[in-house]
Order: C-alpha cells, then sequence, then structure tokens
C-alpha cells in the first residue's frame, strides 16, 4: 500500500454526506456491476454509471456525486483528462481514479492529476474510498 | 491500301539508308574506291531490320543494287547482291535470337552474341562475294582467299561497329542526357579527333584506348558504340589517305592491320561497355533488394509491435477484467459472510466461474502466442490440432520426416493458421486442404480451398505479413486465386534438416 500515501493529493475540499454517492465511469459493464454492489454493500450509493468519458462529465454535472470512481482508460477521454474537466467546471465531485494496470505505469501523471486518489481496481473497497476522501 | 503503301515506302527508306551507309564506306575505300576496309551497310542493315522488322529486307537488296557496280558481269552483281541481302538477314536473325530480343548491349553475351552473328552473316556474304567475281572472272585464283578474308573482315567491322552505333542510339532518349553528360561526350569526341589528326600518334595507335575506356566507362554501351563508330571510322579514313598507323607496304596489308584494329577496337570496347552495364544493373538490383529488405524488416517490426499492443489490450479486456471481477467478489462475499452466508454461496460460486473464465482466457491467449503442441510434438500434430479446430472440413496431408528447425516450425504453422482463418473469413469454401511436403532441401506448405477465389494479394496486411516471415527465411509465398475456381496460397521454406 505505499503507493496510496504517494497517489493521494489533497484538490481542494469536499463536503462528505454521511451517504457518500458515487458514479462509477468504467467501459467494461463487469466492472462496473462488480464495483456497484461491492460499494452498495458497503453502504455507498451508486447514483449513476457512465461507459466513456464524455457521459462521465455530462452525468457529474447532472447527479453531483461526491465521488467519481473513473478508470483511467476509457474510449475517448482517458481519466486524467475526466479528472481535468470536472475540476476545471468547478465540481465538488472528489475524483479518484481507478484501473487494473499498476499506478506506477502512469508515473508522476498519477500524483499530478487534479484527483484524490488511485486506486487498483482489485483493491477497490469501500474502506479504502473512506481512507481517501477523509484525507 | 495504306499499309501496302506504308510498307513499300519503309522498304524504300531502307533501301535510302542501306545507300547512303554504302556511299559513306565507299569514301572509307582503299585501292580507287572499290576496297572497303570497313563495309557500313551490314551494320546499319542489321540494326534497321531488328528495329522496324525483318519484312523489311528488300529495301536491302534495293539499296545493294544502287551501289553495284554495273560494269561487272550482272550474274557477278547479282551474287554480291544476294550474298550481302542473305548477310545481312542471318545477321540480324541470329542476333536477336542471341541476344534473346536485348538491343542495347547490356550484357556482355550480347556482345558475343553480336560478334556471333556477325561473323556467320559475313562468312556467307565474302563466299557469294568471292565466288561472284570469281566466276566473273574479276579476280584470280591465287587472290580468292586475300579477297574472301577482306570481305569477311571489312563486313565483319562494319557490323561491329555500326550495328551496335545504331541500335544503342536510335532509341536513345537524347532529352535524358544531362549538359554534363553531353559535355563530358563533347570532350571525348573532340579529344578523339585530335589524337586521330595528330601526326605524332602515326606509329602508336594504341593512343586512342586510354579515351576508348574512359566513353565505355562513363558512357556504357552507348559511349563505347559512338566512340569505336569515331576512332575507327577516322582510322580507316586515315589509311585510306595513306595516313596513320595502318599505311603498310601494300594495299592488302593495310587492309588487314586496319580491319584487325577495328576489330579489337569495338569489340573491347563493347564489352567494357557492357560489363559497365552489368555493374550499374547489379547495383540497382542490389539497392532494390536493400530498399525491399528494409522495408519487410520495418513491417515486421511493426507487425511485432502490433501483436504486443493486442496482446496486452487482450490480457487487459480479458483475463485481468475477470481477475477484478473475481477480486471485487471475493470481497463482497468477505463482507456477506456473516450478515448473509446464502448471499456469500452465491457469490463464491459465482466467483469460482470468474476464475474459470480467466484460465481458459488465459489459455486461449498463450495458444494464441504459441501453440505448446507445436513446441512438444512438432508440426505434423499442431497442424492436426488446427485442421481439428477449424470451422470447416480440412484434409490435412503431412509428410514430415523428422522435426525441422523451431523457427521454419512457428513460420509454416503461422501461414497454416492464418490461411485456415482467411478461408474461414472470406473464401465462402465447403471444404479445405493443408499440404505440407518436406524434402532434405525445403518445406513446402500449400493451404487450399474450393471457395470464391479471386483473393487479392495487397487486401488487409495478412498476406503481406505472412510473406515478410516467409521471405526472412529464405523462402517464398505464392497466392493462386483465380475467380470461382478457390484458393490456393503455397509457402516454400529452404531448410537443411
Amino acid at each position: 500500500m505505499v503507493w496510496l500515501s504517494v497517489c493521494i493529493s489533497i484538490t481542494g475540499s469536499t463536503r462528505i454526506s454521511p451517504v457518500t454517492s458515487v458514479l462509477i465511469v468504467d467501459d467494461h459493464p463487469s466492472f462496473r456491476a462488480s464495483a456497484r454492489r461491492l460499494l452498495e454493500a458497503e453502504g455507498f450509493e451508486v447514483v449513476g454509471e457512465a461507459a466513456d468519458g464524455r457521459a462521465a462529465i455530462a452525468a457529474a454535472q447532472q447527479l453531483q456525486p461526491d465521488l467519481v470512481l473513473v478508470d483511467v482508460q476509457l474510449p475517448d477521454l482517458d481519466g486524467f483528462e475526466v479528472a481535468a474537466r470536472l475540476a476545471a467546471l468547478g465540481l465538488p465531485s472528489a475524483v479518484v481514479l481507478t484501473s487494473s494496470r499498476n499506478p506506477a505505469e502512469y508515473g508522476p501523471l498519477a500524483t499530478e492529476a487534479a484527483v484524490r486518489g488511485f486506486i487498483p481496481k482489485a483493491q477497490l473497497s469501500g474502506a479504502v474510498l473512506t481512507a481517501l476522501l477523509s484525507t | 491500301m495504306n499499309r501496302h503503301l506504308r510498307y513499300v515506302g519503309a522498304v524504300g527508306g531502307v533501301g535510302a539508308i542501306y545507300w547512303l551507309a554504302a556511299k559513306g564506306g565507299l569514301q572509307l575505300a582503299y585501292l580507287h574506291g572499290s576496297v572497303a576496309a570497313l563495309w557500313p551497310p551490314v551494320g546499319v542493315g542489321m540494326a534497321v531490320l531488328i528495329l522496324y522488322g525483318l519484312s523489311l529486307w528488300p529495301g536491302i537488296v534495293l539499296g545493294d543494287l544502287a551501289v553495284a557496280n554495273f560494269s561487272q558481269p550482272v550474274e557477278t552483281v547479282l551474287g554480291q547482291t544476294i550474298g550481302n541481302t542473305l548477310e545481312v538477314l542471318i545477321a540480324a536473325v541470329l542476333f536477336h535470337r542471341l541476344a534473346e530480343g536485348r538491343t542495347q548491349f547490356g550484357r556482355v553475351r550480347d556482345v558475343a552474341a553480336l560478334v556471333a552473328a556477325a561473323a556467320a552473316g559475313t562468312a556467307v556474304s565474302a563466299v557469294f562475294g568471292t565466288a561472284s567475281l570469281k566466276l566473273g572472272g574479276l579476280i584470280p585464283t591465287g587472290q580468292v582467299g586475300t579477297v574472301w578474308r577482306t570481305w569477311f573482315l571489312g563486313d565483319l567491322s562494319g557490323a561491329l561497329v555500326f550495328a551496335p552505333l545504331l541500335l544503342c542510339w536510335m532509341r536513345a532518349r537524347i532529352g535524358a542526357i544531362s549538359p554534363r553528360q553531353a559535355l563530358e561526350g563533347a570532350a571525348i569526341v573532340t579529344l578523339i579527333v585530335v589524337v586521330a589528326l595528330l601526326p605524332s600518334q602515326r606509329d602508336v595507335p594504341y593512343i586512342v584506348f586510354p579515351l576508348l575506356i574512359w566513353a565505355a566507362l562513363r558512357g556504357g554501351p552507348r559511349g563505347a558504340a559512338g566512340a569505336v563508330a569515331l576512332v575507327t571510322t577516322l582510322t580507316v579514313y586515315n589509311t585510306a589517305h595513306h595516313e596513320g598507323p595502318f599505311v603498310r607496304a601494300t594495299i592488302t596489308q593495310s587492309l588487314l592491320a586496319t580491319q584487325l584494329f577495328v576489330a579489337a577496337a569495338a569489340v573491347t570496347s563493347l564489352v567494357l561497355g557492357a560489363v559497365i552495364e552489368e555493374r550499374h544493373a547489379a547495383l540497382d538490383l542490389l539497392r532494390e533488394n536493400e530498399r525491399r529488405l528494409r522495408d519487410s524488416r520495418a513491417r515486421i517490426v511493426k507487425a511485432g509491435d502490433a501483436a504486443r499492443r493486442r496482446l496486452e489490450r487482450n490480457l487487459h479486456d480479458g483475463a485481468q477484467q475477470r481477475l477484478v471481477s473475481l477480486a471485487l467478489t471475493l470481497r463482497l462475499a468477505r463482507l456477506q459472510l456473516e450478515k448473509n452466508p446464502a448471499e456469500t454461496e452465491y457469490l463464491l460460486s459465482e466467483a469460482s466461474d470468474e476464475l474459470q473464465g480467466a484460465i481458459d482466457e488465459l489459455r486461449e491467449l498463450a495458444r494464441g502466442i504459441h501453440p505448446a503442441v507445436l513446441t512438444d510434438r512438432g508440426l505434423g500434430p499442431a497442424l492436426e490440432v488446427l485442421a481439428d479446430h477449424a470451422h470447416l472440413p480440412v484434409e490435412l496431408t503431412a509428410d514430415l520426416p523428422s522435426r525441422l528447425p523451431s523457427t521454419v516450425e512457428a513460420v509454416v504453422y503461422y501461414v497454416a493458421a492464418e490461411g485456415l482463418t482467411n478461408i474461414a473469413k472470406y473464401a465462402h469454401a465447403t471444404a479445405a486442404t493443408l499440404r505440407l511436403e518436406a524434402s532434405n532441401k525445403n518445406v513446402v506448405l500449400s493451404v487450399g480451398d474450393n471457395g470464391a477465389g479471386g483473393a487479392d494479394p495487397r487486401r488487409g496486411t495478412g498476406l503481406r505479413g505472412l510473406a515478410d516471415r516467409v521471405e526472412a527465411l529464405g523462402g517464398r509465398l505464392e497466392l493462386h486465386s483465380p475467380p470461382g475456381q478457390g484458393t490456393l496460397l503455397t509457402a516454400s521454406i529452404p531448410c537443411e534438416h
């Protein structure tokens, strides 16, 4: 879990309501389904899903979730670009990137982006997300 | 009608050209203008018939009669004309045959063809000419041998000098000559003329050879032919006017000396020009091969990159996603363990399915990279598996005495796999054949089908990639795909085993 301390960066204050609302952005339906099931079981409210970057930005504007969980690799924009655009729009949502690749593959990108943190897909859990959001 | 008129005109034209060449030749004649050391009409007639068609031979008859000496008996005149016409025809036909239709003297064998063809033709003419003169009572018996030799060497020289000149230059694109080449050509011509006029070269005829070599080195066959024609014409002209290094005590001796010089200079220069041309051709071929090699190497590297990207993508989208799902499902199962054991059981069975899916996908992927059966059991069993898994019936014939080198096995397997995939995708076939034959020198794989045919070898990058792999091992890939008659893809790879 060394990467966590490296990857977490604080990008302004985010108000977290007692039930955290989440938007899941990933082009693999199987991951969206598994993540939704796990996060809902851990008390998160999954308010929406999106399969690509543009749909993610539209959904985030409409749903204003507390947290946007974005896969780095998407068919159109990549996760870093989605995070940058969301930040530019001034949305209050915290962005957490996820990938089945090793975050080290993205080098400084993973730490410099306007994101709250980076979670490898296989290590996704409500507890890790909560830890990230409370930093 | 028009065609006949054109033919008659062309015959007249050939006659006129031959006549002009003969008139020019007589300017070079010794002994009061009747014995020629160099007889240009042979070479000119040869070139014209080769370039414009053998059917124009009556022009040779007309031209020859036009310059004939009618103070001689008619039979003698006719005998010489028949001999001269046969000479040109025989030389033209033989040269065309021996040089395989080439007219540019780009190979040493083309020069040899010229020498052989000209010698055969001129020998016939010399026989007819000498016999006609003898029968007409114009030469004594004692001179028959000398006359034959003089006739033969004079005509041979004319053929060796003027046939290449016309053949090389009649079809040359003058516009393609660069100003620098023109300047260099002019310099060579000037120097040749200066050397020929130089009184001091009287005893050193070989002084022109450096110039002939220069012309051949820089100008190839064309430069050689041009320089030889100029050098020999000037030399013969000088000798006819009792100047230069070949003036001897008697005319017969002068003739022999000049003719041998002309023949030697012509053959040497033309051979050098041809060697230079062969070198250029070899260099061009080498460059072309190098370019093809570079292109294919780049394509192979690119194909390797693409394959790695595809592999990463497949791993990421396939097994990796399943394993991620599996991890999340297991985490959920642990979460539900206490609260909802029934749900946990369902989740665990789901996790087991995911795991099996991931294992299957990894196995498929590994097989796609390099089938284990190929490594373990060799090409025969690997092709059996391939044929077994195909989407249509495949008749397999594999005759392999032993294992092949692993690179050859891999490429043959790849051609078979790609060939069967292409058949499934495009051929609309109901049956396919896989045939593998190995001799001790090479291995031949053919993949055939009874489908639609008409496969385009330029379609996609698949076939190009196959050809690159086969050619990388020194082999050849051939596609035979007539529309409606199925497709046969054959790879032959040299392999000692």
